[in-house]
């Protein structure tokens, strides 16, 4: 060859060999603020947001996880809808989980991941392995709380696991069984090292992690009442007493604490905006009515003047429309949607009444009694009640007063007080009723589902029978081969 | 021996340049001795040489040309010769990839081209709009008129892949994101290359075929020559849906007992004013939709009655229907195109400088924008090898108004979805500004009808607000800039070999500034459901001040070397290149309103501002070569190769190569007087490869939070996609034959083209089980085919001295099927929106792009299964066909009488559906035609059963049995959206619309007499648009012009236009 030729053929080679080859910022995005490793600070303060905000607003329940999640409130008839009421008639007949599974839960078992694998001593800049790990675990057992309490079997074992693409439905009872251990353990677990960096629910606090989990494991335990006692009560008797204590205070209450900004805003804020047109149920203004109960003006807006009165529920498009033109109904509390208003998860009003139906079902001793009027007391203290004559005038009156001999109506009234307790806890108070079947409610009269009664729990999200169809047909099985609303959970014993 | 001595004979070298009509060089004509054999052909630029004897006369011919005879006498040796072009549409060079002009007969696969003069013909300003019907194959999805500022996109043969790839358009060599950066008045010719065998070479990016722009240039020695082109149009709203226009506003299911109360009674607190309303019906204004009382202009108390201070202030009106109100709303447009070019040639160098002025007023009140064009096209010879040229274009674009058709946008998104009937625009266009006790804008939808606390109900709106006020108070301005251009140097260092270096880049800004005042938050709908553009609920002053960068640069060096070797020609290009594209955007954006009012600052945001940034840099690297082999100019090979390195796939798997192969036989030599004067027959093989990733799409990664909690950091994005790390790049396979044919001289043309493509290793994100954590897998195993028959057809039938008759027909019909999606799904989604509406979906064994909706009307032997109350029985996930159509086509005639030029231009669809949300809100609120039709009894379906309305429903009852029964109207519309049946809105796409029409006249400039010195051409022109949509199913919206491609949700109008043209050439 020629040198011309020698020195083509060289630059040639040279051209072919380089193309393959790019600079770093066609191959990683230079954003600094996009990183291939996850902080895990970053990612729990995201976890946390996800759970307690709104997301999208396009659908009527958006991405609501936790607080403010409308569809229950109208299930439990907190809440009923005056203009285009479809909503309260059943019509969404399935429920979709991604935003629990992709969300949050996806982000905790990172954390969880990045503090037990090789990126340990990465991952301990935002504080220490083990609180990190104990706080992650803990809000992923209460996030799993919710997805099986509103599914029933649900992936568990499997799920947020990327090698694994067609994830396997556990029962419900190995779910709640494991949820039990993680409580336990991820109590234990914290260190006294170093706080976690991302966690704005509670600034590090160990302690309140742990009440929090605690009462948790309480709530979850006494939910197998019915179905699993012996479960149940081994469970509760064990959290009543383990390290750290339980919720028994308002200033333990825990909320996601809003901010008053409209980016981090209670999402009743965003679900009212000025005035939604939903109000209270007539049935839920004539409960609270029936026994003068001081937190009326606290829960509702007068609908005329000084007076209350509810929404009729579940009248159809027309029903409402003509029931409204000539009616005024009482909408949300103002003190329950303000940018910065709590949106309580567990309570100690709400604690105290599960001890008061433990001592009742023979789980624990103590004085239902005692801790049944506590709890009353502590719920209107938390709603701004702190007038001891009314609150003891409202303890005493028949209707409230408990008769801790007449057992079943004493669980009965633990059971209603918890359903005042909760409002608009939609989700947990679905939960509850669905268990204690109080208060009595009468199904939407318009209903459009196919049974015309309230949903028992929110259908498996459709694409699940394509996407995961093995699973999926083995888990609708129990509910006779249909992804039906009206199939009960575990738990939930006829 | 004969011909040797022959040859000695011949005695005189003749040279020349063959040129076309305009001046242009023709390439490739022939030159033929008569009645002899010798012959040879022109170069690329026209130039010919010849060896011929005194006397002898020549044939010049070139396809798409009227043959010309030259006689060889007198003494000179230099013979220019100009050929008349037979039809305009069939020409001998054609455009192809990467700019290279080639000879008609080599080429192996489909090319079709349109001259610049009839695709401006109607004066539109949109190059997209202006392709529509016009090639074959071709399908444009255009966009509304009304909307400034935003043009369509093209569809070329249906679609091979899991996107809906868009053709790429290229101007001069380079690469424009958006054909509304070109100016029409540039155009010189349009070149369109369709599939893989013909895109082949310019690789990647061209999978959605390329369309071709080659602007208008000088030639060299050609005198100073300026043109004038003025166009001025007028546009009025063409398409509205089919209204209602007998019941009002209101939601009761018995139009007899609609009113909110019987009659207004005064209560004790309210206005004084308004006790002289005591006993006068009032209206549920509150309700936005039409179920109201029946229109019998009987009095009722209008919204504005009970604001003072105007004509209307507490009086009663008529309640009475209002059948043109929403058409009143929209103005008149006007638009006005003026440019002016200059082009002059001198020995060494030729020179085009242009410039174009566009301005708009829209149809939508407060609407408008200005477009600038500045282009310049030269050229140098620094010596007589090497050459310098370059083509710069700036345009600069303003425009503002409200264009936004989502749902629930403040124009159509309420006219047509939640309205009534009873308003009189011109009122409401009259009160515009007027304002409620507390200073809110007033509004129609007064809030409440409650009316327990009046002074509250009356001063916000329910949902929406008076239009006019919303677009009197918005300010959305968008300016762009956009620079684009090239360099080139280009050596021939011998005779057969040229080396060009060529720089190329695209730069593109665009600054979208919106303004929302505090009078708008103030006046917002008491339900926070007052949508906007800005999709925020409730409505927040706001500033917004969105920036996007586009940069893309090409390092681009080609070589090119041709050579005839006895009976071969040889034709190589080979060549690098390096495409650089970089994104770089930032948005910024106020939250929660404004702490001090209408000062639009991102700093005065009541909360934490929003603000991010995208950058996103991509290059891909390629070497390529095209080999053309032409044997006794009937037969050609062409073989091409190119190889790709895209950043954006895997490194060390980035590299992927994909061949070409292809003939191209002109038969026609071979057949000796027959009326047929061209044949060619042509096949091809070709592969493409793609890399449809995004950057950085291979990186698992977590953004940080653009809005941090308090002073805690959180993320905005977290990872939902699992991406296989064996990701290579697709290729698509393609086989395409055609056969071209010309008889009596080029009057008539015919081309048709079979195409066959796959495209295999398709990268899919195909949806996993959100309970993994992750929402998608990105796996290559899509497989997608497409195949179909274009047709082509030129007539002169009538062509005279007076008068020519030409007629071109294009006709194309595609099918693309999905045959695999991946192993877990055989679905992927093309197109969702929200939760209610159907998706558009890829399934396997089915064409691409079905309408799925969550729900239909269940069915037995085609037949809609009721209940016993007449309403239907839903099944979920209902597949109602695809969005693409059958078959395209259209028909362009153009009539020249003596220097008069009429021309129309039709184009059409077959099949294809979409989607209206429009119409099934119009029918849940009550607003269209169809619910207050007239049933078979003769009654209004809207009135009681009783009386004899109600809409009459056949089916059969679950158990198959035929069943009939009258359903209310009320009932039966709403059940639609109620339980998203969407059989009733979905329709057919297909359409015949008369798009084009000018008249024009070419002035006799010459009979001018003085003038005739200056003026060397000019013509006056009657030109107008969007004239008649002859067919289709639902009138109310032209399916040419859908705007999300798939869907409407609240479409604003298209418009129809009239104009004039003057041109003037010195």
């Amino acid at each position: 060859m020629k040198f011309k030729e020698i020195i083509a053929f060289t630059l040639l080679i040279g051209v072919l060999s380089g193309c393959s080859k790019f600079k770093d910022e066609y191959l990683h995005n230079p954003d600094p603020n996009v990183n291939t490793t996850a902080n895990t600070s970053f990612l729990f303060t995201n976890a946390l947001v996800k759970s307690c905000l709104r997301g999208n607003a396009t659908t009527v329940n958006g991405d609501l996880l936790t607080v403010g999640y409308k569809e229950a409130t109208f299930f439990v008839q907190y809440f009923g809808q005056a203009i285009y009421p479809d909503d309260q008639l059943y019509q969404n007949t399935f429920g979709e989980w991604s935003s629990y599974y992709s969300g949050p839960l996806m982000d905790l078992t990172t954390i969880i991941e990045y503090n037990t694998g090789d990126k340990k001593t990465v991952a301990a800049a935002n504080g220490s392995n083990n609180n990190q790990l104990a706080s992650a675990r803990i809000w992923k057992a209460y996030l799993f709380s919710i997805v099986t309490d509103r599914w029933g079997d649900v992936p568990y074992f499997q799920a947020c696991n990327p090698s694994i693409i067609t994830p396997k439905y556990d029962a419900q009872k190995d779910i709640y069984y494991d949820l039990f251990k993680e409580l336990k353990e991820a109590v234990a677990q914290f260190d006294g090292g170093a706080v976690f960096k991302g966690d704005i629910m509670f600034k590090g606090d160990a302690t309140k992690w742990k009440k929090f989990a605690n009462s948790l494991r309480m709530v979850l335990a006494l939910r197998l009442s019915k179905i699993d006692p012996t479960k149940g009560r081994a469970e509760y008797t064990e959290a009543l007493t383990a390290n750290g204590g339980y919720i028994a205070t308002n200033s333990d209450n825990v909320s996601f604490p809003y901010l008053n900004d409209i980016n981090y805003r209670n999402p009743w804020n965003n679900n009212i905006v000025n005035d939604e047109p939903i109000g209270l149920t007539s049935f839920f203004v004539d409960l609270l009515n029936y026994s003068n109960d001081p937190r009326l003006p606290v829960y509702a807006r007068p609908s005329t003047g000084t007076t209350y009165a509810g929404l009729p529920y579940g009248l159809d498009p027309a029903g409402i429309a003509s029931w409204t033109s000539s009616n005024s109904y009482s909408k949300m509390g103002t003190a329950f949607y303000q940018q910065n208003s709590p949106g309580y998860l567990l309570t100690a009003s709400q604690v105290l009444l599960t001890r008061a139906e433990a001592v009742l079902l023979g789980w624990t001793t103590g004085n239902a009694k005692t801790d049944y009027e506590s709890a009353i007391t502590l719920n209107m203290q938390q709603n701004g009640i702190t007038d001891a004559n009314a609150i003891n005038t409202y303890t005493t009156q028949a209707s409230v007063l408990m008769n801790a001999s007449n057992v079943s109506d004493a669980v009965k009234k633990v059971a209603l007080q918890k359903y005042i307790a909760l409002y608009p806890n939609g989700i947990e108070a679905f939960a509850e009723w669905r268990r204690t079947g109080v208060p009595a409610l009468t199904p939407a009269p318009f209903a459009v589902n196919d049974s015309k009664m309230i949903p028992r729990r929110w259908g498996y999200p459709l694409d699940e029978g394509t996407l995961n169809a093995a699973n999926y047909n083995a888990a609708i099985a129990a509910y006779g081969n249909k992804n039906s609303i009206d199939g009960r959970v575990w738990w939930d014993k006829l | 021996m004969l011909c040797t001595t022959l040859a000695f004979a011949q005695n005189r070298v003749v040279t020349g340049t063959v040129t076309d009509d305009k001046g242009d060089p023709v390439p490739f004509a022939s030159i033929k001795v008569k009645n002899g054999k010798a012959g040879v052909s022109a170069d690329a630029n026209g130039n010919f040489k010849i060896e011929v004897k005194e006397g002898t006369v020549l044939i010049v011919s070139a396809t798409g040309s009227v043959d010309k005879e030259v006689k060889i006498t007198g003494s000179s040796n230099i013979y220019n010769v100009t050929i008349v072009k037979s039809n305009t549409e069939l020409s001998t060079v054609v455009v192809s990839a990467l700019g290279i002009r080639r000879s008609v007969k080599s080429t192996p696969y489909a090319v079709q081209q349109i001259s610049g003069e009839r695709l401006t013909q109607t004066r539109e300003t949109d190059l997209t709009s202006a392709l529509s019907g016009k090639i074959a194959g071709v399908k444009v999805n255009g966009q509304a008129g009304s909307k400034l500022g935003s043009n369509g996109t093209v569809r070329l043969r249906g679609v091979a892949g899991v996107s809906d790839d868009q053709a790429i358009y290229v101007v001069d060599g380079t690469i424009v994101t958006n054909a509304s950066d070109i100016n029409m008045d540039d155009v010189a010719n349009v070149a369109v290359l369709k599939g893989p065998n013909a895109t082949a070479l310019y690789g990647q990016r061209a999978t959605g075929g390329v369309i071709i722009i080659t602007t208008k240039k000088a030639g060299k020695g050609k005198p100073l020559s300026i043109e004038f082109n003025s166009t001025t149009t007028i546009e009025k709203v063409a398409t509205l849906p089919d209204y209602q226009n007998v019941y009002g506003g209101g939601n009761s299911p018995d139009p007899n007992n609609a009113w909110a109360e019987s009659k207004y009674v005064y209560k004790a607190g309210q206005p004084i004013e308004w006790k002289a309303l005591e006993g006068i019906p009032r209206q549920q204004y509150y309700d936005d939709a039409s179920w109201g009382p029946k229109m019998n202009g009987q009095p009722y108390i209008p919204w504005y009655a009970f604001y003072g201070g105007h004509d209307g202030s507490y009086k009663p009106a008529a309640f009475s229907p209002q059948p043109n109100n929403i058409k009143d709303f929209y103005q008149t447009g006007l638009t006005t195109n003026n440019n002016i070019s200059l082009s002059k040639g001198g020995k060494w160098w030729s020179g085009r400088v242009g410039y174009t002025y566009l301005t708009r007023k829209g149809i939508i009140p407060n609407s408008d924008q200005t477009k600038h064009f500045i282009s310049t096209q030269n050229s140098f010879d620094i010596t007589s090898k090497l050459v310098f040229s370059t083509n710069i274009g700036v345009t600069i674009e303003n425009f503002k108004g409200d264009f936004s058709d989502n749902y629930a946008n403040n124009t159509t998104g309420s006219f047509s979805s939640w309205f009534h009937r009873n308003l009189d625009m011109g009122i409401m266009k009259k009160l515009r500004n007027l304002r409620t006790p507390n200073g809110n804008l007033a509004s129609w939808n007064i809030s409440d009808d409650n009316w327990s606390t009046p002074s509250v109900a009356i001063n916000n709106p329910a949902f929406w607000y008076n239009p006019y006020s919303w677009l009197d108070n918005l300010d959305n301005k968008t300016n762009r800039l956009r620079i684009m251009g090239d360099a080139a140097l280009a050596y021939k260092i011998t005779k057969d070999l040229k080396l060009t270096g060529t720089y190329r880049m695209n730069y593109r800004t665009t600054e979208l500034k919106t303004k929302l005042p505090f009078i708008l938050e103030q006046s917002q709908g008491t339900f926070g459901y007052s949508a906007d553009e800005l999709g925020v609920s409730p409505v927040y002053s706001k500033y917004r001040n969105n920036n996007t960068k586009y940069t893309e640069q090409n390092f681009e060096l080609i070589g090119q070397y041709s050579k005839k070797i006895s009976d071969f020609s040889i034709d190589v290009v080979g060549g690098g290149n390096v495409l650089d594209i970089r994104r770089d955007d930032s948005s910024r954006s106020t939250n929660g309103g404004l702490v001090k009012q209408d000062t639009f600052e991102i700093s005065n945001s009541a909360s934490t501002p929003s603000r991010s940034a995208v950058k996103n840099y991509r290059q891909v690297r390629s070497l390529f070569a095209r080999a053309t082999i032409g044997y006794k100019d009937f037969l050609f090979m062409d073989l091409t190769g190119r190889n790709d390195w895209s950043s954006t796939l895997p490194q060390g798997k980035n590299s992927y190569f994909y061949p070409s192969a292809g003939l191209s036989f002109i038969f026609s030599d071979f057949v000796k007087n027959s009326p047929l004067s061209y044949g060619k027959l042509r096949v091809s093989a070709a592969q493409i490869g793609t890399d449809p990733l995004a950057p950085y799409a291979l990186e698992v990664t977590y953004a940080k939070g653009t809005i941090p909690y308090g002073n805690t950091d959180t993320l905005s994005g977290v990872p939902n996609s699992l991406i296989s790390p064996n990701i290579v790049a697709p290729i698509n396979t393609s086989y395409e034959a055609g056969l071209e044919l010309r008889f009596f001289r080029d009057r008539i043309g015919i081309a048709a083209t079979y195409y066959n493509e796959t495209r295999k290793n398709e990268i899919v994100s195909t949806d996993i089980s959100s309970a993994t954590g992750y929402l998608a897998g990105v796996i290559n195993a899509g497989e997608i085919n497409r195949h179909g028959i274009e047709l082509e057809l030129n007539v002169r039938p009538i062509v005279s001295k007076n008068f020519t008759w030409d007629v071109s027909f294009n006709w194309a019909t595609n099918t693309s099927v999905v045959k695999k999606v991946s192993d877990q799904t055989n679905l992927f989604t093309i197109y969702s929106n929200y939760v209610s509406q159907p998706i558009i979906a890829g399934i396997v064994g089915q064409q691409w792009g079905q309408i799925r909706s969550p729900a239909g009307v269940k069915r037995i032997n085609g037949l809609p299964v009721i209940g016993m109350d007449g309403l239907y029985e839903t099944e979920e996930n209902v597949n109602f066909g695809t969005v693409l159509p059958n078959y395209t086509g259209g028909i362009f005639n153009s009539f020249n009488y003596k220097g008069i030029i009429l021309s129309a231009s039709l184009d059409f669809q077959q099949g294809g559906k979409y989607f209206s949300f429009t119409d099934m809100n119009g029918k849940y609120s009550g607003l269209t035609k169809e619910t207050a039709d007239i049933n078979d009894k003769g009654v209004n379906v809207r009135e009681p059963l009783a009386q004899g309305g109600g809409v009459h429903v056949y089916g059969v009852l679950n158990n198959g049995k035929p069943y009939d029964t009258y359903v209310r109207a009320y009932d039966y519309f709403r059940q639609l959206s109620s339980n998203n049946i969407w059989d009733y809105s979905i329709f057919d796409a297909s359409y015949l619309k008369l798009r084009e029409v000018s008249l024009g006249y070419e002035i006799p400039v010459k009979k001018l007499g003085s003038l005739s010195k200056t003026i060397k051409k000019a013509s006056i022109s009657m030109v107008a648009r969007n004239l008649w949509l002859i067919y289709t199913k639902n009138r109310g919206i032209d399916p040419s012009e859908i705007a999300e491609t798939y869907a409407e949700n609240g479409q604003q109008p298209g418009t129809r236009s009239l104009g004039i043209n003057l041109k003037i050439g010195f």
